[in-house]
């Protein structure tokens, strides 16, 4: 057993074992206390804790000095655990915020920080799985378009942060013979994401984010890409069958092969605006190279 | 007096924060040095890195962490050491520093700078860990005091003499937070200037200044507002043990205009004056 790993009941400690009760016991019910969403207190006479010390052993683990009880000073950490991952969460979902309102966030975040605990050593990653956490909790009454927004809104983090990636230059377009372009593949730039929504979410979030009053949420396909350019992230609508062949595309799919299976899922396209996209988005600089066929 | 490595005394720096980039890129304002929060950096390759780069070519860069977990009994995160040192290189980082502190068990993270007890349990512990970590970045890991809100029973050192001791035994050095040394001084009812007399000259590195909040019953290491003149009078007699020493104003919340917070690093500069013209008047 290493000096970690200690696994004497704490009903058993005398005074002077408590005294130095290793490392690995003090964390463990430091974290269960500090974490705790009930309060210090619930936190200290949590099953959680008691694994470590038994409540009644505060006193002998945590000083009396100055003004402030033991579970006091205790409840300094504690009580800023939470507003902690509130405010992390509420920069990367601030129109998510602006939709529910402070106090439904901070229920929100709270049921989710019980579930999904932070595990990175950075809070970016700490509203990761929060879109998927929304699709099946909290009021059933816009839940769908709350798990959109966030989606959308997660979306916008990835691109935020992602790789800066050159773009293909007009130069190397140039270079590629007409024939070529029906075989080419396309690789995308590291920062953008094609963003499916059963809800009006992207309306909604536009609006919000001008500070409109949201429209009323519905279901309604919508798809969104969601890309960056000059450092600044953009997002533009695509109707289906524009979302379904930049998708094609993306996957690695050539330009011909992206167009066969749009054809088999029977989506009618018109061939101007085949054209029309492509011009759209190698201008927008969503491809880092275009491999001729 | 220099330190322990001889590493430069790069003035009277402030940490770089988003509010301010547009600023900083559009004028070069005259900032000593750029201290970074390490974290804020290692996984974006969007805008923050690309203004990292642009003041990383114009400034001096010291990094500064909050997730190394030092004092931690779960397993050093290797992938983020790597990160760290890819960062510290892509910056020319003049050195790194973390807290004296753990941030969470079970591999989870509070994210909060949690308080160690003070024992020969815990010198080993962190002394071995901070050794591994030096020896993986190559370089030395300066450790800063945090502020506590409660102390141990189990605690055995003075917070100073644990620090003195961690520089021995860890070969590191300290980012001495005047701030933090006055709130757990408060908080815990101990004399802020014989800890300071306490700690190893030779081994302070850089200082931390900040403001801090008084709730009444304890005082709140907050970094929203201007330090306070208890902070700035320890902060002078801290100058006069060590010498002049790289300083850096932080200030996280309620961050005023880039000149308000260079404002308080050219008061630390002056102190630094007052401190020095003070000891050679004495001379």
């Amino acid at each position: 057993m290493s000096e970690h790993e200690e696994g004497v009941p704490s009903q058993t400690l005398a005074r002077s074992e408590v005294a130095s009760p290793g490392l690995a016991r003090m964390q463990g019910w430091m974290q269960s206390v500090v974490t705790h969403p009930d309060g210090a207190e619930a936190g200290v006479e949590s099953a959680e804790a008691g694994v470590h010390f038994d409540a009644g052993r505060l006193g002998l683990l945590v000083k009396t000095t100055g003004a402030l009880t033991p579970l006091e000073r205790l409840a300094i950490y504690q009580e800023m655990h939470l507003p902690r991952m509130v405010d992390a969460l509420a920069s990367d979902y601030p129109m998510l915020l602006s939709l529910v309102g402070r106090e439904a966030f901070e229920e929100l975040v709270a049921a989710y920080n019980r579930v999904h605990p932070s595990r990175s050593y950075t809070l970016n990653r700490l509203g990761d799985r929060f879109p998927e956490f929304l699709a099946t909790h909290g009021a059933a009454r816009g839940r769908q378009v709350r798990a959109d927004l966030a989606r959308l809104e997660l979306a916008m983090t990835e691109v935020f942060d992602a790789d800066e990636t050159a773009c293909v230059s007009s130069e190397e377009i140039a270079a590629i013979p007409p024939q070529a372009w029906s075989r080419a593949r396309f690789q995308p730039i590291a920062a953008l994401r094609l963003v499916s929504l059963e809800t009006n979410a992207h309306a909604l979030f536009s609006a919000l984010r001008a500070g409109e009053a949201p429209v009323a949420s519905r279901r309604k396909r919508e798809h969104v890409l969601v890309f960056r350019r000059d450092y600044g992230v953009r997002r533009r609508a695509l109707v289906p069958a524009a979302f379904a062949l930049l998708q094609e595309l993306v996957a690695g799919e050539t330009l011909v092969g992206a167009l066969e299976t749009l054809t088999r899922s029977r989506r009618s396209i018109a061939s101007d605006a085949v054209g029309t996209w492509m011009r759209e988005w190698i201008t927008d600089g969503l491809f880092a190279r275009i491999q001729p066929g | 007096m220099t330190n322990h490595w001889n590493l430069p005394h790069l003035g009277f720096g402030i940490g770089l924060r988003t509010t301010h980039f547009g600023e900083i890129l559009a004028g070069s304002p005259a900032v000593d040095f750029f201290e970074i929060l390490s974290e804020n950096f290692l996984d974006t390759g969007g805008r923050p890195a690309y203004v990292l780069d642009q003041v990383a070519e114009r400034y001096p860069i010291v990094m500064h962490g909050v997730s190394l977990s030092i004092g931690s009994v779960d397993p050093l995160d290797r992938s983020y050491l790597a990160k760290l040192k890819a960062l510290a290189k892509r910056t020319n980082a003049k050195w790194l520093s973390d807290h004296l502190c753990w941030t969470g068990v079970s591999g989870r993270n509070t994210h909060d700078l949690l308080p160690l007890p003070l024992n020969e349990e815990t010198l080993r512990h962190t002394a071995a860990r901070i050794r591994i970590v030096s020896d993986i970045l190559e370089q030395p890991l300066m450790i800063e005091n945090p502020s506590t809100y409660l102390e141990f029973e189990a605690s055995t050192i003075p917070e100073p003499e644990f620090l003195a001791r961690l520089t021995q035994e860890a070969d590191c050095g300290l980012q001495l937070d005047v701030n933090n040394v006055y709130v757990s001084s408060v908080n815990h009812a101990f004399d802020a200037r014989a800890y300071i007399d306490a700690i190893p000259r030779d081994r302070v590195v850089q200082y931390h200044l900040a403001g801090h909040t008084d709730k009444g019953t304890h005082l709140l290491d907050t970094h929203s507002t201007f330090v306070k003149d208890e902070v700035w009078s320890l902060y002078e007699h801290a100058i006069r043990c060590t010498g002049p020493q790289a300083t850096l104003i932080e200030w996280d919340e309620a961050i005023p205009e880039l000149q308000v917070v260079n404002g308080e690093a050219q008061k630390a500069r002056d102190a630094t004056v007052r401190a020095t013209v003070g000891d050679l008047v004495h001379v």
